[in-house]
């Protein structure tokens, strides 16, 4: 092969290694509790359903705990702090941060709304009955 | 509900708006049709055939046109009886937000897609001369695979509840829009990037027809505006999307590596590196095969990231909704994906890549005699670089950096078809910062020595004789911004100490040197391709194109790293009469105006008084909107733009409600929640049941943050309907029943915050000016390449009209 093309082939597999090996070291895993317990990663995506009866929130600051219930059903005390969010149209949240014993600390919370044009199409159709 | 709309007398919906909507529907059918006669018709070269195949194709487009032309109307003109203009649009919306609800969603927005492809398929193929089969039939297999997912995507059904006795009825409005979607950047912003994504089409059909046809050099001049207005289009668009976000959600930022973001980059910039590669083609003959496998490679990228983001692959990763798509549709989709990838690699691997072969031989032979050296890039001496050499490393450095992107996208399904047992990983915005950077360098680089390079060969040393000069300027430059950062009246700071975190796990980086490194590759970009601009603005404005569209990428590269890397962000919550201060900045409450409630234009007044003294006004808005049984806010930052950077305040709706759901507590009982106790001492009752005045209530005892307090809060019976009493239980709460249960005596209590907690958030972000200016520079840079390069019309026998553009 030519030495034009050899070296370019050769920073490829370099660059895409160092990038694959970056991505896959520091990539934040979607877990269960259970999984959680056997990673140490600081850095995991929880799926949380909010027990929203148990919201906690510290009145001037952002600070907010609440319990829930991981994908199997496997209770977990959530505790956020971080920008404020609004947890009130929140069903369910993906917390990233890490499990310290039976406390999974988060700093970034991703609410999962039901999904808008689902609501909107489930709405519509209401109001067609709405409508007779 | 069921008896909501029982006093309006329900109209039936017009015979116009339902037969204008089947019309729409028709015509994405006959764009299918038409499409399979156009596909077939190119396996003949007839001359009356091939009139034929011209006018149905573009029956094909003009009807995509007319369907969406019609869904417009029917948005227009309100006919809610349409599922999708019911779902997105409303009477009170504005012109624009009726046209922008067409885009909104899945369907409309694959409409849109396909009229943009047809628009550029429409204006190019009168000019396709000899490649005119190959790249018909390329570009209606296009058209036809958006057609067919449209038949089954329609924007035009009709609501099967609205069928009363056989008649088709007019809901009395719609839903309206989400309004985080109600903003003007929603109405120009996917209209631009459908505009550049269409482009996208137009290289994939003529790389298709290049390889069918054998003629492997001028496609190239004939695609090459089409994919320079292309990519300055997307372009501008990607960044509009960004201004979008950085102007309406509130996290401060213009671009988070979200799926959707990436979907749209990867494209942009295998396009970036199509037109480069161009470059290099008509001016030194090279890079022939390269050249025609990237030329479909922006299109099939797209639709692989339409695929990714629509097929609901990856639900549960982006903060986006992504609806899943009609599962025909999808199926559509998928198939074409596959096909049109497998398809176009085929044919790259067994014609393209071995007719490039013949021809590069056949060349050799025919100029044996001639200046062997020239042709391939030699000059004088055979060692060193030339500009062949930077444009392959750049553009080598900006495919793996699409590449790379395109990975991180999917990481999240890859790392479930890996362990199919797992839910997946996926990429954070600092990962993709450690992952890119050095692709980022790889570009800059080469994207500021180029223009100082010649095409002959020449050593590294002669050539960095003529930039050195600009790049001590550069370094100098850096430093003097750095300085800046530190006189105060300017408005610029550092977080005195920040670090950012390093490659390694806990490794951390001092802020500021990272910052001048990053920072000096945009100004020495910037600084040489402006320096070249002027120097060739004076001979003949034709070159300057290029050097004054990266400029502008430079100065939005250098916008976006200087706004993020320093940016400083502060939280706190306001209430009445307590100002709270981070940052530097002081915010006190002014004014709300509670009247206003759902009035959209309503805003929440407060003074601030910044780090250097001056006091200012923001009024961030705040307005509510019933959502199905519930009551949503919302909200819009506030910006307030300097010259030197700006601020940017990001409000919550208003803590009111303490807890987040009611508690429900019965007579003795007694209840701890959010740190607070409720006890129920017994039930009130005044006055006669039945009779107005009358009120039922509780005795509470309240206690928190070690203090007790009573409160007897009620409910009272006015004119048919119960009114709470809302009574004063502290400088922090009042206590109010929502409703009571007459069985068990039990209550639903809430503890009100008053006067309310706003929650805001403020953002320093230095220099965005620089995104828009760069923004601007840089669109008109690619639109003057792209003017300045315009195909000329070729002739079915393949000549040219003598003159051709120059490089």
């Amino acid at each position: 092969m030519k030495k034009t093309v050899i070296l370019p082939v050769i920073i490829a597999i370099v660059a895409l290694g160092a990038a694959m090996a970056v991505f896959s070291s520091g990539a934040s895993p979607y877990v269960t509790l259970a999984e959680a317990r056997k990673i140490s990663s600081d850095r995991i995506n929880l799926g949380v359903e909010i027990d929203k009866t148990t919201i906690k929130t510290e009145l001037r600051s952002n600070v907010i705990e609440f319990d829930g219930k991981d994908k199997n059903g496997e209770k977990v005390h959530v505790k956020y702090i971080g920008d404020p969010v609004d947890l009130s149209q929140a069903e369910r949240v993906t917390c990233i941060g890490k499990l310290e014993g039976e406390l999974f600390v988060t700093d970034q919370m991703l609410i999962k709304c039901p999904s808008k044009y689902e609501e909107e199409k489930k709405a519509a159709a209401n109001e067609g009955k709405a409508s007779k | 509900m069921e008896h909501d709309h029982g006093s309006q007398t329900l109209v039936e919906a017009p015979k116009w708006g339902n037969l204008l909507g089947q019309f729409g529907h028709g015509a994405v059918i006959w764009a299918l049709a038409a499409s399979i006669c156009v596909l077939l018709l190119c396996f003949t070269n007839h001359s009356a055939i091939s009139k034929l195949r011209r006018i149905l194709f573009y029956s094909v487009g003009i009807s995509l046109i007319a369907s969406f032309v019609a869904l417009l109307v029917l948005s227009v003109k309100d006919q809610f009886q349409f599922e999708y203009i019911f779902a997105h649009s409303e009477h009170a919306n504005p012109f624009a937000y009726k046209l922008s609800a067409i885009w909104t969603s899945q369907e409309g927005s694959f409409l849109l897609w396909a009229v943009t492809t047809s628009i550029w398929g429409i204006i190019t193929l009168h000019r396709s001369g000899a490649y005119e089969r190959g790249f018909t039939g390329a570009f209606v297999i296009v058209l036809g695979a958006l057609a067919a997912c449209l038949t089954f995507e329609t924007p035009f059904n009709t609501i099967k509840e609205a069928v009363v006795d056989g008649k088709l009825m007019l809901p009395p409005d719609g839903r309206g829009m989400v309004p985080t979607l109600q903003n003007y950047w929603l109405v120009i912003h996917p209209p631009t990037m459908f505009l550049g994504f269409g482009a996208l089409t137009v290289p994939f059909a003529y790389g298709v027809a290049a390889m069918l046809h054998g003629n492997l050099t001028d496609w190239v001049r004939q695609s090459r505006a089409v994919s320079l207005a292309g990519m300055s289009i997307l372009g501008l668009g990607i960044v509009m999307g960004g201004l979008w976000a950085y102007e309406s959600l509130g996290w401060g930022g213009f671009w988070a590596w979200d799926p959707v973001e990436n979907v749209s980059l990867v494209p942009w910039l295998m396009l970036v590196v199509l037109t480069h590669g161009m470059i290099v083609q008509m001016a030194r003959g090279q890079w022939k095969s390269v050249n025609l496998l990237l030329a479909g490679i922006p299109l099939l990228s797209f639709v692989y990231g339409t695929f990714l983001t629509r097929s609901g692959l990856l639900d549960g990763v982006s903060v986006h909704s992504f609806a899943k798509m009609d599962k025909n549709a999808l199926i559509i989709l998928r198939s074409f994906m596959a096909v049109s990838i497998f398809a176009y690699l085929g044919l790259y691997a067994f014609r393209g890549h071995k007719l490039v072969g013949r021809e590069n031989s056949s060349e050799l032979q025919s100029s044996a005699k001639s200046t062997k050296a020239d042709d391939q890039g030699g000059g004088t001496s055979p060692e060193g670089v030339n500009r062949t050499s930077f444009y392959q490393f750049g553009l080598l450095s900006m495919s793996l950096l699409a590449f790379v992107i395109a990975i991180g996208m999917s990481w999240p399904v890859i790392t479930v078809l890996m362990n199919p047992k797992s839910q997946g990983a996926s990429i954070s915005e600092a990962l993709y910062h450690k992952a890119v950077v050095w692709f980022f360098i790889g570009i800059m680089v080469p994207m500021a020595v180029a223009p100082y390079v010649s095409w002959k060969k020449e050593s590294l040393a002669s050539i960095s004789k003529r930039f050195w000069t600009i790049f001590n300027l550069s370094i100098a430059s850096v430093g003097l911004m750095l300085f800046a950062f530190k006189i105060p009246g300017l408005g610029l700071m550092i977080e005195p100490g920040a670090t950012l975190n390093g490659l390694f796990k806990d490794s951390k980086l001092p802020l500021q040197p990272v910052m001048a490194f990053l920072m000096l590759f945009c100004v020495f970009a910037g600084y040489t391709n402006l320096w070249r601009a002027i120097e060739i603005g004076r001979k003949s404005k034709i070159g300057i194109g290029p050097f004054v569209a990266h400029f502008g990428i430079a100065v939005l590269m250098g916008g976006l790293i200087i706004s993020r890397g320093f940016e400083q962000s502060v939280n706190f919550k306001v209430q009445e009469n307590r100002p709270e201060s981070g940052l530097g900045y002081t915010v006190s409450f002014k004014d709300y105006d509670p009247d206003r409630y759902y009035d959209r234009n309503n805003v929440v007044k407060f003074d601030v008084k910044a780090p250097n003294g001056e006091n200012f006004e923001i009024s961030p808005t705040l307005y509510y909107y019933q959502s199905g049984n519930s009551e949503k806010a919302q909200t819009w930052p506030f910006i307030k733009r300097t010259l030197t950077h700006d601020t940017y305040f990001f409000m919550q709706a208003p803590i009111v409600e303490f807890f987040e759901e009611p508690l429900t507590i019965k007579p003795g009982e007694t209840v701890t929640r959010n740190n607070v106790t409720v006890k129920f001492i017994r039930p009130t009752r005044k006055g006669q049941p039945g009779q107005p005045g009358a009120e039922f209530g509780a005795d509470l005892e309240i206690s928190y943050d070690g203090k007790t307090y009573f409160a007897s809060p009620a409910l009272k019976l006015g004119n048919g309907s119960l009114e709470p009493t809302i009574p004063k239980i502290s400088d922090d709460f009042r206590a109010v029943i929502t409703s009571m249960n007459a069985a068990d005596k039990s209550v639903q209590f809430q503890l009100l915050v008053s006067p309310p907690l706003y929650p805001v958030q403020i953002f320093y972000k230095p220099m965005t000016g620089l995104v828009w200016l760069g923004t601007g520079i840089f669109t008109l840079g690619g639109l003057l390449s792209a003017f300045y390069r315009r195909s000329k019309k070729m002739s079915a026998e393949g000549d040219f009209t003598p003159k051709t553009a120059t490089i």
